[in-house]
């Protein structure tokens, strides 16, 4: 998908992910709303420890509250399944 | 109580024995074995005393660097508690330093077995020696750098080397012992004047023998001094776990398990914890890793939280497991939990990988704030590497000053064989003996001159420590 055709929040976190992972050279054309978010299927390349830190940058950037693994890992299906519970969940 | 030979009698898959004791009474206990007939065999386990080299007091004067606890042999009790039938004794020679030839003379043990750490392996062999002299007992060497290392210990004064866990196997040797026979056990070497040749164990949580509980008894008489003295608290270990669910280079653990990482049941948990909840104020869970496998870490919270007893707990957790699921610990909290030892070991995210920690410094930042948030403190473990800067130094420094980590356990990284550390720095090891292996000598040259590491070291130690708590 283009990175134009992004919604802005999906964009953006892709941007925080990019940003907490040090990824600096990632062609953004390449972000699959609907690709498993973590794995080996995984568009940004992200691991279990990835997540976690994307978990501990979004929790305080979007003031939301990921409480267990279980709940983390149904949100970090996709972007598509991160976009709708930071743009249902968010505070700030 | 004096027990003479005890003739084992089948009868049916239970045994008959019986026991004699100083009145010469004799009376008749059951026992049930699945082996033949065999003699019991007066066995005598014993914990190294305090030991070790230190280079920055030897060279250079500084005693600041000390132990805070004495803990009690938990891996002795918990092989003493599958060694029922035989008659047991534990002699712990980091409370009774002068103990051994009068134990060993008093009760002649027929087998002798020994721990050791790496740090503790010259010594061990030094025992060894030493009640070869005194008695003509078997002596089989076990734990920690016997299972990394087992080749040091083929050496006459040894007979058998235990690799691994060994409640399970060394049960199998002292029962075919006790027989009259030389068992072929799996996890276990014969020395001999060649190379050394075993069976590796294949480890299961059958090599846990759950069903048979630790001889906390046995160590009664030194109980008291098991303790945490600078906050004068009495402290008892109970294993929820064997071996560990990750792959750190510098980490020792894996060789005891084949790197499998093995869970106690619930039901031995909590009765080892009902053992001893009477007499100890805190309870340390002794495992590389207590959370490991979550769901389990879960239900034993409900049911340590259900059984209330008047304790509180120390556990060891990853960080990368306390961001994943704050709420698990928020409940062991309500459960009892009091701190929490995590694994930092370093500040730097290129070394972390270079130790294949599996975690990263922001995620470990992320888990002291999640832990003193929800009030448990944090005990974390640091490693120098002996490449440290004096800026590197500072920075560690300030790091856990920052982050108020509650109680800060600096070490200096070590290679001890039998780990991949010691393979990736084997061609710089400058100093072989192992005495010097406690984890606060470098046997790597510094990068920083020698006196001047070894005095940041011991400031960094007293800087952290000035307002340590639990």
């Amino acid at each position: 998908m283009k990175w134009e055709e992004l919604k802005p929040l999906e964009r953006e976190l892709s941007e925080t992910i990019l940003e907490v992972c040090r990824f600096e050279e990632f062609d953004r054309d390449s972000v699959d709303t609907q690709a498993p978010l973590v794995g080996p299927d995984s568009c940004f390349g992200l691991d279990s420890l990835d997540m976690v830190e994307i978990v501990v940058a979004i929790q305080s950037r979007y003031g939301v509250h990921i409480g267990g693994q279980e709940e983390a890992r149904s949100i970090f299906t996709s972007l598509s399944t991160l976009t709708q519970f930071i743009g249902e969940n968010r505070t700030t | 109580m004096k027990v003479q030979k005890q003739l084992y009698r089948r009868l049916g898959g239970w045994h008959l024995y019986t026991l004699q004791n100083t009145m010469g009474f004799h009376f008749f206990t059951f026992s049930f074995e699945s082996s033949g007939f065999y003699w019991a065999m007066r066995i005598l386990l014993i914990n190294p005393p305090d030991c070790g080299r230190s280079i920055p007091e030897e060279r250079y004067g500084i005693d600041s660097i000390k132990r805070i606890f004495r803990g009690e042999p938990l891996a002795l009790e918990s092989l003493a508690g599958n060694l029922a039938g035989h008659d047991l004794q534990i002699l712990d020679l980091k409370s009774e330093p002068q103990g051994l030839e009068a134990c060993v003379e008093a009760f002649s043990p027929e087998l002798v077995g020994i721990t050791a750490m790496t740090c503790e392996a010259n010594t061990a062999l030094a025992i060894a020696s030493q009640v070869k002299s005194l008695c003509a007992a078997k002596v089989v060497v076990g734990g920690v750098h016997a299972s990394g290392d087992p080749s040091f210990f083929n050496v006459p004064q040894v007979d058998y080397i235990v690799v691994g866990l060994g409640r399970a196997s060394f049960k199998e040797l002292a029962d075919g012992l006790a027989a009259g026979g030389a068992p072929a056990v799996t996890g276990v070497a014969k020395t001999s004047s060649v190379a050394l040749k075993f069976t590796p164990r294949k480890f299961t949580t059958a090599d846990l023998a759950d069903e048979m509980p630790p001889r906390y008894d046995l160590v009664e008489k030194y109980r008291a001094g098991y303790a945490i003295p600078a906050l004068g608290v009495t402290m008892g270990f109970v294993a929820t776990a064997a071996g560990c669910t990750h792959r750190c280079d510098f980490c020792c653990i894996g060789s005891l398990t084949n790197s499998k990482y093995l869970l106690h049941s619930t039901g031995s948990v909590l009765r080892d914890i009902a053992t001893l909840a009477d007499s100890v104020q805190l309870i340390r869970l002794v495992d590389a890793n207590s959370f490991g496998d979550t769901l389990a870490a879960e239900s034993l919270c409900e049911k340590i939280a259900s059984a209330a007893h008047p304790v509180q707990y120390v556990a060891d957790a990853r960080a990368d497991t306390v961001v994943r699921d704050p709420e698990l610990f928020a409940r062991w909290k309500k459960a009892g939990l009091r701190a929490v030892v995590v694994g930092f070991e370093e500040i730097s995210d290129t070394r972390l990988k270079a130790m294949n920690k599996g975690s990263r410094t922001r995620i470990n930042t992320e888990a002291i704030k999640i832990l003193h948030d929800i009030g448990i403190s944090v005990i974390g473990d640091f490693i120098v590497d002996p490449d440290y800067t004096p800026e590197e130094f500072d920075i560690l420094e300030d790091y856990i000053m920052k982050n108020n980590v509650d109680l800060p356990m600096t070490s200096i990284l070590t290679p001890l064989p039998g780990t991949a550390l010691y393979e990736r720095m084997r061609d710089r090891i400058t100093i072989e003996d192992l005495d010097y292996y406690t984890l606060t000598n470098a046997v790597v040259p510094t990068r920083m001159e020698s006196e001047s590491f070894y005095n940041r070291f011991a400031q960094l130690l007293a800087n952290c420590h000035r307002d340590a708590r639990i």
